[in-house]
């Protein structure tokens, strides 16, 4: 029997299933899976894992089970794969960008965060633990301004030489829209500043000019530019193995617990039941919000200004702690009171 | 108010009809399916094994015997009575559903 089929058998679970499906497919002179057979036979192996073969519903709970999990394994290798990523320019590069958006203005920048994210309450891994992240939990990023945040003249034409320059130094850059305050009764835009965006080699410029600040001076206009960095494709690629990773981990997990459940007490099947589908309440909708942030993000071509799995650890975090909670009460229920299932001996 | 008879996938109605006569382990449900069906029908090994699990936790077959060929496992199915019974149900109403077919043809207005 080919390694193919040995291999392809092991989506079943431990038992003597496997050996079946090994002496069915050698009866049947099969000497190499095709896609068709391979597709089958890890479809319905994975099948086989969850246990309960008559249940439609625990092929449900353990779809949307993967889902979380498959958004936290995202969720992780995202956050790893980032500390990998090319760092910040600084120094010479940093001031060479500096200079092109605001010569002779004696520009500088600030980071506003030490690591990859910024929180405006710093708190410690301990303190993020138990209580998540502050509300404007973001990513760090590089503010630029000319020194005193005021240049002398006119935006409109200063905004389209700031383009001229960049453009000159190899940036892509957008076309500068109009910004301001909306006139509720026309719907038309106060013309009071200008905005446009540049990308370059994994960073991204967003540059705004206002005239509308407090205490800008007569015939200047408050200028900044925002330096951030851009997803690389590759940490794309990491989230998503880390998904579809996450996912099944999630998938062989429900078949464990269903399958060291499906022949117990109704008290032990209901103490499993019962808490993995009241974590789904908790944690789904942070995966069903999650998972298309991730991909909006990469699609959308712009720097990510949150982390898309920065709701399970602000607002959502009270919600996901007591879901794990609850996915921890099943397994361990499980686990303790669970047995394995039972072999059937033949009359 | 009696339960509607839920109808049959065709695979689990053929895996059935091939457990009639005999006992029989996964390759031969296949062969007998095949030369049943006169070739209508392939079973594919996972969708045969899915189909004995869910029969088996429904109670319409069970373990016949086990045996262990050149090294390798080999379990025989046989039908149970509820699976007798099953059978019997789905075949009257594809009897019923094949009268009513027919009776409607033979009623057909003959076209120019």
């Amino acid at each position: 029997m080919s390694r193919g089929y040995r291999l392809l058998v092991r989506a079943y679970p431990p038992g003597r299933r496997r050996g079946e499906l090994l002496d069915t497919l050698a009866e049947a002179g099969r000497a190499r899976p095709t896609v068709r057979e391979a597709v089958n036979l890890l479809r319905h192996g994975l099948r086989a894992r969850l246990g309960r073969p008559a249940s439609r519903g625990v092929v449900v709970l353990a779809t949307m089970i993967a889902l979380v999990t498959g958004f936290v394994g995202a969720a992780v290798t995202t956050r790893i794969a980032w500390e990998f990523a090319p760092g910040y320019p600084s120094g010479a590069r940093l001031e060479a960008i500096e200079e092109s958006l605001f010569p002779g203005l004696d520009p500088s920048s600030e980071r506003d965060g030490d690591g990859l994210f910024h929180d405006v309450s710093e708190r410690s891994f301990g303190e993020v633990f138990l209580r998540g992240h502050d509300e404007d939990f973001a990513f760090a990023t590089v503010w630029i301004g000319p020194d005193g945040g005021f240049v002398k003249g006119d935006y409109p034409a200063w905004t389209a030489a700031a383009q001229q320059r960049l453009v000159s130094e190899g940036w892509q850059v957008s076309d500068a829209e109009v910004t301001g305050a909306t006139w509720i009764a026309t719907g038309e835009i106060d013309d009071s500043g200008r905005r446009f965006t540049a990308t370059r080699d994994g960073l991204a410029l967003t540059v705004q000019t206002e005239t509308d600040v407090v205490d800008t001076p007569a015939g200047s206009f408050y200028a900044t530019a925002e330096l951030d960095r851009l997803t690389p494709g590759w940490i794309t690629a990491a989230g998503v193995l880390g998904m579809l990773v996450g996912g099944l981990i999630g998938w062989l997990i429900t078949g464990w617990a269903s399958r060291r459940t499906q022949e117990s007490s109704g008290p032990v099947r209901s103490l499993t039941r019962e808490p993995a589908v009241l974590a789904l309440v908790l944690l789904l909708p942070q995966a069903l919000l999650g998972l298309p942030a991730m991909v909006f993000q990469q699609v959308s071509g712009g720097p990510p200004v949150q982390p898309f799995w920065s709701l399970s650890l602000t607002y959502g975090f009270g919600c996901g702690f007591l879901g794990f909670v609850l996915f921890a009460v099943a397994l361990i229920t499980a686990a303790v009171a669970g047995r394995p299932a039972r072999v059937e001996v033949s009359a | 108010m009696a339960k509607k008879a839920k109808a049959m996938r065709e695979p689990t109605f053929w895996i059935l009809t091939a457990l009639v006569k005999q006992a029989r382990h996964g390759y031969g449900i296949i062969q007998e399916v095949s030369a049943l069906s006169e070739g209508q029908v392939t079973l594919q090994a996972g969708t045969l094994y899915a189909a004995l699990d869910r029969l088996h936790a429904e109670g319409l077959v069970e373990v016949d015997h086990d045996e262990k060929v050149d090294g390798r496992d080999r379990r025989y199915y046989r039908l149970t009575t509820g699976g007798v019974a099953a059978l019997e149900a789905e075949t009257a109403r594809l009897e019923r559903n094949v009268r009513t077919a027919a009776t409607q043809l033979a009623t057909r207005p003959a076209t120019a």
